[in-house]
């Protein structure tokens, strides 16, 4: 008989035993595509939605933001994984197998596959049926039929390495409670290290800040390969180049399956652990991470060292004691190992001395100057009101705002060269935090107090390539200078705000908001002038400098709102739903309009807008009163002689948050008046 | 031929077989006799490259069996509760060992199963135990193989069906040369069928020899001797055991027949009778001169 033949006979015959785990996808997937493009349809006839509707509809459940399909994909993988090597964990079946003439590397081929086919052969086969549904119902295309099959090439490339992974966790083990808790730990077990080791220096590491994603948690996510899978459903038109890497992985874990396999022991079946040098490794591992996650517990639940020190050692004997039981499967065995314990105290407790007593200086680190190529810095509260994002189109249906973070667009958009200016806000926030006693609460002031206090992140582009950032926390009134001359260079403003690289042509129209009252300058459609438009407030922002800051407000905004906002409010408008979310993409992108923007001024005056004709006209204000700060009291109601003179000091509340150098009072002035034909009352602040 | 040099098979630090060296020749019946726990299933689990030796080796033909897909196409092994395929039939099972064993023979399968009175299509789970034993001998016989490990294969098969199969082996024998091995706790079952014997206590191998050179070398007579003679005293006569009720010796002796016969007629006996020696008498004095208290081993 020929190898091949063999294989395809034992692989027949292995599949006939299986015949219940392969009707339980026949099943998931019946369920999952004609039944429920069926009661898609069905949905139609009932409860009447627009073709279109219909057909996204059938789309969205094709594509990979199904969730069902992800379930199906999990459990397989575990049921199929558990179920191909099953007699392993039996030592009558064990026997069995290996008692025949076949090798284990022939019985491993033949079971591993006999674990793929099934579910990538009926997958399919239910998308074929759930197209073939599509199709009676009216709704079939190409598109759809390109959406199902890139679904179901990203599942099926992810069910090979979960399925591989319950597999080598299977080899591993010789219980099937035991492999499922080992797949467990083969999926959970980095994601977990990275998310406790970033909350160790979230919490301990006061300059700790990474833009985006940090390198540790990219690392962690891909080593996992639940994670994994996670994170590509998220990604938008995953691609069969982007799966490679994955399919290179189950390859690698499939070989590394075979190789285990062919080390196993046939007795190793019953056992908890296959193999008995994994105990120590795993065992380790585990317990380690386990003092770590004690103590952050305790101390979060009582941020003292007392009760991190009792939620470590709590977290170490009960997990210790755990998995020894899972070894042996015996109560009394529980701290046989205790040499070990001790180990894994050690490691743990180093870890945490590490974070906590900050022994690697990390706070402390300010770079080389001459090893710095160029620098990025934000301000948390000196800009709060920039949009940076874009609308993104989520479910098929309607936009929302897709924000993606200040810090990562600075980093990608500033290259500040003036080192000595970053370096003093730096020595300053450095100086700041050893001020305040280790242990204590990070105690970043979320606005700036007293308008003294400023958070500021740094990151660093290193000339050897790589990128360090840090937060800190800065009195401004010790580093004015500093801080002034970098909000004044143009490379900053440049890489702070969007607005600075937009194009004329890529901008559909031009709202100006003078507080709630919105105008459309006529510029819309006109390239040339939304450019002049464009060009002059550029300058006047690019020029605005912190000391002008110092003495003004806005006192109005401007949006020059994109094409790609412009398409997402149109289809949010039309669309049956979200009505938010087309009010929230109208909103972003508004931008201060100071009263020294002379060049926006002269461009707005061509449209008969001028900063006399904002201004609220005292004659036409009916009322205004005092306020206090909670707005519960009112304290008085001001005169109408003095609301000329008033006027002036006052600043429309959005205004004054949009530049938080000044200061204001607590008090809030309400005021009713008359503008533009409309009746409004709103809340002002008094300058200090 | 199979051969164990120096086997050894550790679990964790129990060691359940030791060191064990010994020879299996063709076409004769090996039995592998112990008490529970003396490694019998180790040793066949090794033999069929089930288990990897931790030390030594095990050879069949002079080529090693662990992980040798032609050497272990040479035997078939039947553990002591074999493992039979969820819901399957004897005939699917046929079906299965077909593909692995090439010469496997269906017709003499179809005429066994007729012939034991076992329904071919009928699920084995529902069997009892010794017809699920029957199934299991069955199919190890027209698997074709040159080698045939029975562990504990006997026990659970009434005496009717344990003289079958034991006729079916005698004439694979006959016909084809195959050599079974079997491992059994109970000398007595192995009494009338074995060739060779090896006995296993505690992973060690106590002995291993021919059963009729064991049998013709020991004897056991009953005999009344003159003057109060001990046989101990009798010149010449190699005495293994000796046991005395009144003045009626019974005692088991070394040599051959001829010579044992003479040196006791020499004596003038009172009364002088040869009886035949059981397997188990045989391991009781054999063992006994190694050292061993074997009542307390076995049975």
């Amino acid at each position: 008989m020929t190898s091949r033949s063999l294989y395809f006979k034992l692989m027949k015959e292995d599949l006939k035993h299986r015949m219940w785990s392969m009707a339980l996808l026949a099943l998931a997937f019946f369920f999952a595509f004609p039944v429920a493009v069926s009661m898609i349809a069905s949905e139609r006839s009932g409860n009447p939605v627009s073709p279109e509707r219909y057909y996204e509809l059938v789309k969205n459940w094709m594509s990979v933001s199904n969730g069902l399909l992800i379930v199906i994909v999990l459990i397989s993988a575990l049921v199929c994984g558990i179920s191909s090597f099953s007699y392993l964990h039996s030592a009558k079946q064990t026997d069995f197998y290996h008692s025949l003439p076949v090798s284990r590397g022939k019985l491993y081929i033949i079971h591993y596959i006999d674990g793929i086919v099934p579910f990538i052969v009926l997958y399919l086969a239910g998308v074929a049926l759930g197209l073939v549904s599509a199709g009676f119902h009216g709704v079939a295309s190409s598109e759809i039929t390109g959406t199902a099959m890139r679904t179901w090439m990203l599942h099926g490339s992810f069910y090979l390495i979960l399925y591989t992974t319950v597999v080598i966790a299977m080899m591993l083990t010789g219980n099937k409670i035991v492999a499922f808790l080992g797949t467990l730990v083969f999926g959970l077990y980095i994601p977990g290290v990275t998310v406790f080791i970033e909350a160790y220096r979230n919490e301990w590491f006061r300059t700790y800040y990474v833009p985006g994603e940090s390198m540790l948690t990219k690392i962690g996510t891909r080593l996992s390969p639940l994670i994994c899978y996670f994170v590509y459903i998220d990604q938008e038109n995953v691609k069969f180049g982007n799966l490679l890497p994955v399919l290179a992985a189950a390859m690698l874990l499939a070989v590394l399956g075979a190789w285990i396999y062919n080390r196993r022991p046939s007795e190793a079946a019953g056992k908890a652990m296959a193999f008995a040098v994994t105990k120590p490794v795993i065992r380790c591992l585990l317990v380690t991470l386990c003092g770590l996650v004690g103590f952050k517990f305790f101390w979060n639940l009582n941020p003292s060292y007392g009760w991190g020190i009792f939620g470590w050692m709590s977290a170490l004997l009960i997990s210790h004691g755990i998995i020894e039981v899972i070894y042996s499967f015996d109560l009394k065995k529980m701290f046989s190992c205790w040499k070990q314990l001790f180990v894994c105290a050690a490691a743990s407790g180093v870890i945490i001395l590490a974070f906590v007593l900050d022994l690697t200086g990390f706070d402390r680190f300010i770079p080389q100057a001459d090893q710095v190529d160029s620098v990025a810095v934000s301000f948390q509260n000196t800009d709060s009101w920039v949009s940076y994002g874009k609308p993104d189109f989520q479910d098929s249906s309607y936009y929302s705002w897709r924000w993606e973070g200040r810090e990562d667009y600075v980093l990608h958009n500033m290259a500040l060269t003036d080192l000595d200016s970053v370096l003093t806000l730096v020595q300053e926030g450095i100086a700041e935090n050893e001020s305040i006693p280790r242990g204590e609460p990070r105690g970043y002031y979320s606005d700036m107090e007293d308008g003294r206090y400023e958070s500021f992140f740094v990151t660093y582009r290193m000339k050897s390539g790589k990128t360090v950032s840090r937060r800190y926390m800065a009195d401004m009134e010790k580093v004015w200078d500093a801080y002034a001359a970098i909000y004044d260079s143009e490379t900053f403003k440049e890489g702070n705000y969007p607005l600075l690289l937009q194009k004329a042509e890529d901008t559909a129209k031009v709202n100006f908001q003078v507080r709630d009252h919105v105008t459309t300058v006529p510029v819309t459609g006109d390239v040339a002038k939304t450019e002049e438009l464009l060009a002059a407030y550029r300058e006047d922002l690019r020029t605005l400098s912190a000391e002008e800051l110092l003495t003004e407000s806005p006192v109005a905004t401007i949006q020059f709102m994109t094409k790609e906002q412009q398409t997402a409010l149109t289809k949010n408008m039309t669309g049956e739903k979200n009505y938010y979310d087309y009010e929230y993409i109208g909103d972003r992108c508004y931008y201060p309009v100071y009263p020294s923007f002379a060049n926006t001024w002269a461009e707005l005056e061509k449209y008969e807008i001028t900063l006399d004709s904002i201004a609220i006209d005292p004659a036409k204000i009916s009322q205004i009163q005092l306020w206090s700060s909670d707005r519960d009291t009112e304290q008085m109601v001001i005169p109408a002689e003095q609301y000329a003179g008033l006027m002036k000091q006052l600043v429309y509340e959005d205004y004054a948050g949009m530049n938080v150098l000044r200061s204001f009072e607590i008090e809030n002035y309400e005021v009713y008046y008359r503008y533009q034909g409309e009746e409004f009352n709103q809340y002002f602040k008094m300058v200090k | 031929m199979i051969e164990a040099v120096n086997l050894t098979k550790r679990f964790d630090d129990i060691v359940a077989v030791e060191r064990i060296s010994a020879t299996i020749q063709d076409g004769s019946i090996f039995g592998l006799i112990g008490t529970n726990g003396a490694g019998k299933s180790t040793m066949l689990r090794l033999m069929s490259g089930i288990l990897k030796p931790d030390e030594g080796s095990i050879t069949i033909d002079g080529e090693m069996v662990f992980e040798q897909e032609k050497v272990k196409s040479r035997f078939f092994y039947i553990s002591d509760d074999q493992y039979f395929f969820s819901n399957a039939t004897p005939k699917e099972l046929m079906d299965y060992y077909k593909i692995v064993y090439p010469m496997f023979d269906t017709e003499r399968f179809k005429k066994l199963m007729s012939g034991f009175g076992l329904d071919a299509n009928r699920k084995i789970n529902t069997f009892s135990k010794g017809m699920k034993k029957q199934v299991s001998v069955i199919c190890g016989l027209c698997a074709n193989t040159d080698y045939l490990f029975c562990d504990e294969t006997f026990d659970g098969l009434d005496p009717v069906m344990r003289q079958t199969v034991k006729s079916l082996f005698a004439n694979d024998m006959e016909e084809r040369n195959m050599t079974p091995v079997i491992a059994s706790h109970n000398l007595r079952e192995l009494e009338d069928i074995c060739d060779h014997v090896g006995l296993l206590h505690r992973g060690g191998i106590l002995l291993s020899r021919d059963l009729d050179d064991m049998k013709l070398s020991l004897h056991k007579i009953q005999c009344v001797l003159r003057d109060d003679t001990k046989p101990s005293a009798i010149p010449g006569l190699q005495v293994v055991l000796a046991e005395q009720r009144g003045s009626l010796h019974t005692i088991v002796v070394r040599g051959s027949r001829d010579e044992v016969t003479e040196i006791i007629r020499q004596t003038s006996p009172l009364f002088f009778e040869m009886i035949p020696l059981s397997l188990e008498e045989i391991f009781i004095c054999e063992t006994e001169v190694a050292g061993y208290d074997i009542k307390k081993l076995i049975l």
